[in-house]
Parts: C-alpha cells; structure tokens; sequence
C-alpha cells in the first residue's frame, strides 16, 4: 500500500483545486451564467461517492494542496480541507471545461490524470472530510473592524455569517482560507479574469476601494472554522503516512 | 610519478566531490518533491505528464538558466491549443516558491540522476524513418552543439536533447524557429532551425526521441 502511494504520488502528483497565480492574459470569453451546470458537473452531483478511491485520486492533488489538504499559507494553492463537496465539484468540472482557467492545474485535473465524473464527485467528497489547518495564512490585521462591517454590509448574504459558505448554492467556504489566495481570486473576480464567477459578487464589490479590499479579506481570512472541522496544530493527514 | 599523481589527483577529486556535494543533491531532491517540480516532471525527474520535458541528467547550467528564464518570464513557449495558455505559464506560477539558491540544488539534484529511458512511439517508427532523422539531424547541423546522437553537448549551457519526448523537441525546435522561444541561447540555432520545414523537424524529434541514454 506504501509502495503503492509513494508511486502514485511520485509519478503524477499535483493539482490545484483553485488558481495558482499566474499571467495575465485576459480570458476570451465568459460563461454565460455562472453556474450554467450541465456535463460533468451534473453528472457528478449525482453520483455517490466512493471515499476510498476520493483518497486514491487525492494522491495527484497532494502534490500542490499537500497531504492535509492545506495548500500554502504564501496563498499560492489555496486550502481545500473542508470545502463543500458541490463546491469542489462545480470548480474542478469548471476547470476541466475550460470555464475557469489554471493552466498550472489543467493538466492534472484531465480526465486521463484523475478519472471521469465518479472521481470528481470522489475526491470533492474526500477533500470535504480533511480536517482545516487551524493556522492559515491572514492578513496584516490594521483595519479589521472596518473589514467586519464591510463584510457584513456585502458579504454575509451568501458566505454567511463566519464564511462558511452554502453548499447547495455552491458558495464557497471561506473561513480559515489563506490571505494572499482570498485576495488574487478577489481581483480576479472584479476584474473578470476569474470567468466563473458569480456575476452578483462583481456587482456587490465594484465599488470597494483597495483599502476595502485588503480590511474585508483580511478580516475573512480571521474568520474560523467550527471547532469540529479544524485539526490540531502540526496534525499530519495519516491517510498518506 | 605520473600514477603518484593521478592517485592523488582521485583521492582529490573524491573528496571534493564528498559530503558538501552530497548535501547539495539531498536538498535539491527535497525541493523536487516539496515544491510541487514533481508533480509535472515525474519521479526522480524521468516521468514526466504530458509533453513535459524529462529533466534527469541534463545539463547542470542549462537547467539552471532555463528555470531562470521562465521564472522572469524570458523564457515562453506556444499556446496549448487545449487552454489558450504558452505551456510555460503553469510552472511560471508556481516558480516565485525558489530563491536562486534554491535552483541551483535542484539543478545540481537534476543533473545527478539516471535519464529517462525512452518514451515508446506509437505506431512505432521505422528503421527508415529513425535513419530518415538521424540523416537530417546531421545535415542540418545540430551535431555541431548537441553531439552525435544528442547525448552530450560541446558546452554546458546547451540540452541534451537525446531521449527527450517526441512532443517536446518538436514543440521546441518549432518555438524556436517560429520566433517563440528567445531566450538563452536560443537566437544561436535560429540560423539552423530556420533551415527546417515541419516535416524535417518531426523527423529529427523521432530520432532523437528514440535514443537510449538510459543505457550505460
């Protein structure tokens, strides 16, 4: 089984459930919707997942969002622990059909590299179980009280009161997420380099000034998880020991 | 005293080679694995994804200089016609995770290992088109700085490009005469490559992929 893993991981490893930082060439074009569904998505959403081959397909994620499902707390791969499993879904299905782009982690996220529908709806469910690194990555917290109206006043409605997202309306879970990573998603979005994204989030934040920017996600990457879904500190994801 | 010498001269050249050496290579394989290289180019450097390049046993300096330039950037390639992306622009991501220090142990690391053996061709060349390439692979000149076969190079800074995948050199090689690919001393074998047509290009890659440097 050891062999086994340090083989796998060894000869494919990596995979960015979201967006490492890359250039800046300007998508072509944007989805219609956000969230048209359809294809793989749907395909997925409507299987059952299977665990243990969710920790198989894992092994190619590991090699960027690391065993614990963590990422980088520079931001570079965003964590991934405890996201909700639709979320995961909508955002690898969407990376495959080329509706949002990540050319560092297209190639590991084709099918020929992780599987069909059944694995995406495998390792979303997989990847939704870890437990959260209760030491992300924040912000440089000057300004968090003007981070938490601002968060309130536009961003509670879908992330929710602590961030934690809604799975049945694919808004993800972004309490505990890296600073650094909140930050180029967020200006991807505004600027629409991100073409996945919810229209409505464009709009709410069109108007927020730089400083409002960094006061919210700083703020957001404070947010905490609920007790049951973080790990302790230096826990260490056994499944690949 | 000649062989007096020599001795000393080993017993030198084991020592200096030794444990600093040794250290270098340890870490640059632990930045191989921890800063995500691996995922792309594949265990110990010889199993890449796709049409990435093998990395094992190349050129400590080319490495070295070619992980620069894509990092700043001078150093791009074509688009993936699949993502509309140059095939550069995924590791350029990641790249700002390795101070130069830290390239230069992943090139010392890299150029340690055994090569990659060749990756099968399918359907499988003939003997007249691998004589085809290595025909052209010598009339066009590439013998001159990549060596016979494309094992070994006249100077440190140019690729073995032997064993490579078939994908890549072609991808390469056209970068290349296209204007694409710029960097280093690419501008060197523009007067070369500019002489290729597509069809002559994908000859020398079959050849070139098939070689064997795996062997000793």
């Amino acid at each position: 089984m050891l062999k086994k893993l340090t083989l796998a991981l060894a000869v494919t490893a990596a995979a960015a459930l979201v967006a490492p930082a890359f250039a800046e060439d300007a998508p072509a074009e944007t989805p219609k919707t956000w969230n048209e569904g359809g294809g793989e998505q749907d395909e997925a959403l409507n299987l059952t997942p299977n665990l243990e081959n969710g920790r198989d397909v894992y092994e190619v994620c590991s090699a960027c969002h690391q065993i614990n499902g963590w990422g980088l707390t520079d931001g570079t791969f965003p964590q991934i622990a405890g996201q909700h499993p639709k979320v995961a879904i909508k955002q690898l299905a969407d990376i495959r059909a080329l509706n949002r782009d990540n050319p560092t982690m297209y190639p590991f996220a084709l099918p020929q590299e992780i599987g069909g529908a059944q694995s995406i709806a495998d390792v979303a469910a997989y990847i939704a179980q870890l437990p959260m690194n209760p030491e992300n990555g924040v912000g440089p917290g000057t300004d968090l009280e003007h981070g938490a109206q601002l968060y309130k006043d536009n961003c509670v409605r879908c992330h929710g009161e602590t961030g934690e997202g809604n799975d049945e309306k694919f808004y993800p879970r972004i309490q505990g997420q890296h600073y650094t990573y909140l930050k180029r998603q967020y200006e991807w979005i505004r600027a629409g380099k991100r073409r996945n994204a919810n229209p409505d989030m464009v709009k709410q934040i069109e108007n927020f000034t730089d400083a409002d920017e960094i006061a919210v996600l700083d703020y957001v990457s404070r947010l905490k998880p609920p007790k049951e879904m973080l790990a302790e500190p230096g826990w260490q994801n056994p499944d690949f020991q | 005293m000649r062989n007096l010498f020599k001795i000393a001269f080993a017993g030198f050249a084991i020592l200096a080679f030794s444990p600093a050496l040794a250290d270098d290579i340890a870490d640059g394989e632990k930045l191989y694995k921890t800063k995500t290289c691996m995922a792309c180019h594949g265990l110990k450097g010889a199993r890449p994804i796709q049409t990435y390049p093998a990395l094992a046993g190349q050129n400590e300096k080319y490495l070295l200089t070619q992980m620069q330039d894509i990092k700043t950037g001078k150093r791009i390639a074509s688009k993936d016609p699949a993502t509309g992306h140059p095939y550069t622009e995924g590791m350029q991501a990641v790249m700002h995770l390795l101070n130069d220090d830290e390239l230069k142990l992943l090139a010392k690391y890299l150029m340690s290992l055994e090569p990659a053996k060749p990756k099968p061709l399918d359907p499988a060349p003939t003997q007249e088109e691998l004589d085809a390439g290595k025909a052209k692979y010598k009339t066009l000149g590439c013998v001159a700085c990549h060596g016979v076969d494309g094992k070994k190079t006249n100077v440190a800074s140019y690729p073995i490009i032997a064993g490579m995948k078939r994908d890549y050199l072609v991808r390469q090689m056209t970068d290349m005469r296209d204007g694409v690919r710029v960097n280093g001393q690419s501008k060197l074998m523009l007067g070369i490559i500019k002489k290729a047509d597509d069809a002559a290009i994908m000859a020398i890659a079959t050849y070139l992929s098939q070689i064997d440097r795996s062997a000793k």
